[in-house]
């Protein structure tokens, strides 16, 4: 057996699941970063493809959901903890709502390593990723009298850049049918976010979510 | 090929799972000011803050005096030890209001002829309340305690309103001493 490109590896297509993981700021739970976005460890699904037209090197695509998750009761006790510090407040409650939901579509060069019968697929990407919602939270600061009202940091919706580098292990099932591993790091600068209803510019506030995630999937890809 | 299609089953099952779950989630918190009580429901910590024990070796009494101030609502607390000698510290004990010794005024902002004023909102009379001291460090010179009273005023219509402190505490408050 060898390794490399010895012959047109088979375009392909096919479909994947797993998860999702949320890293860096986006990850981050830290009241104090403007950028942390609370985000979770969720289900990610989608389509894949690639069309090889030089032996081992082709164009490769994917459309992919993404779910990180909520703000969860720790989140939500955590936030209220900081603006009540932050605000000198006597009392705050934070309550939070909708979740990240979001497609990427990306495209770019794929090369692929062939090795008996598995074929190693790498590729860098670039695309949209389509945010449908994020957390939006409703804070209410009590005792503090240049805020009287209750403000919010809205759930976030745009259509923004995102670049991706993906590794996938392709394990041949059979003469057109493959299983696959897949890994697939996204960062996006995120969309920007609304705030409405405040009075002052203490404590956190959130102008901007990026997203950071490497989603790891298992999946089933069909030879052309 | 069954192995493929319970694959794709689960796959799918899991993704309509998923997309059904929105929670609402709310949290929340409360002052961690080491001057803080329950007004009405509502947690008050004030942010204007008066701490002292005065000893007057004339009357040889001494006088715990604490006062908050925020949002327009006022606490003074005052105990008066007759017999006391002239250290920094304070007895421990609890002190039941008796509107000699031992007053508490609860207090609100209003606007008397032009000013705004801090005056007080209703009675605390004798036996509607007490203050705990649980600990003094007179070296530190920070006291602790605990209070809780209700205040009652009546209105030109010979209405009753019973203002309810609740839950006061004062934790590791700094205070001056003053001998005189």
């Amino acid at each position: 057996m060898t390794v490399g490109a010895r012959a047109q590896v088979k375009s392909y297509f096919g479909f994947f699941g797993g998860v999702s993981n949320a890293l860096s700021d986006f990850k981050s739970t830290d009241y104090n970063n403007n950028k942390a976005g609370f985000g979770k460890r969720g289900l990610t699904y989608g389509l894949d493809g690639a069309y090889y037209f030089y032996k081992n090197l082709g164009i490769g695509a994917s459309i992919t959901y993404q779910d990180n998750g909520e703000l969860n009761q720790t989140d939500a006790n955590n936030l209220a903890a900081g603006y009540t510090n932050s605000f000198g407040a006597d009392n705050s409650a934070v309550t939070g709502v909708n979740r990240y939901q979001s497609v990427n579509i990306l495209l770019g060069p794929q090369y692929s390593f062939s090795y008996g019968k598995f074929i190693l697929d790498v590729r860098a990407a670039a695309g949209i990723v389509k945010v449908y919602s994020s957390p939006e939270t409703t804070i209410y600061v009590g005792g503090v009298t240049n805020q009287t009202t209750d403000f919010y940091q809205k759930s976030a919706s745009a259509t923004v850049l995102g670049y991706s580098g993906t590794a996938a292990l392709r394990y041949k099932l059979s003469d057109n049918v493959f299983l696959t591993l897949r890994g697939a790091y996204l960062y996006s600068s995120g969309p920007s976010v609304t705030n409405q209803g405040r009075t002052t510019d203490i404590g956190r506030i959130v102008t901007k979510l990026p997203i950071t995630t490497i989603n790891t999937t298992l999946g089933l890809t069909f030879g052309l | 090929m069954n192995k493929l299609r319970l694959l794709t089953f689960l796959l799918l099952a899991a993704f309509f799972i998923q997309s059904c779950k929105k929670d609402t989630v709310v949290g929340t918190a409360f002052t961690t000011k080491p001057f803080q009580a329950n007004i009405n429901g509502t947690t008050w910590a004030p942010d204007t803050i008066s701490n002292t024990i005065t000893y007057s070796a004339a009357s040889q009494s001494k006088v715990f005096t604490l006062m908050g101030t925020k949002a327009q609502k006022q606490i003074i607390m005052t105990i008066k030890l007759s017999n006391a000698i002239n250290t920094p510290g304070f007895i421990l004990g609890t002190y039941d209001v008796d509107a000699t010794s031992v007053i508490v005024n609860y207090n609100t902002q209003v606007n008397s002829g032009g000013q705004y004023v801090f005056l007080p909102h209703g009675t605390v009379s004798a036996g509607s309340g007490s203050i705990k001291v649980t600990a003094v460090d007179s070296v530190k010179k920070q006291i602790t305690g605990t209070f809780n009273f209700y205040s009652r005023s009546m209105a030109a219509d010979s209405t009753i309103t019973v203002d309810n402190i609740l839950g006061g505490e004062f934790t590791n408050l700094p205070y001056t001493f003053t001998s005189n």
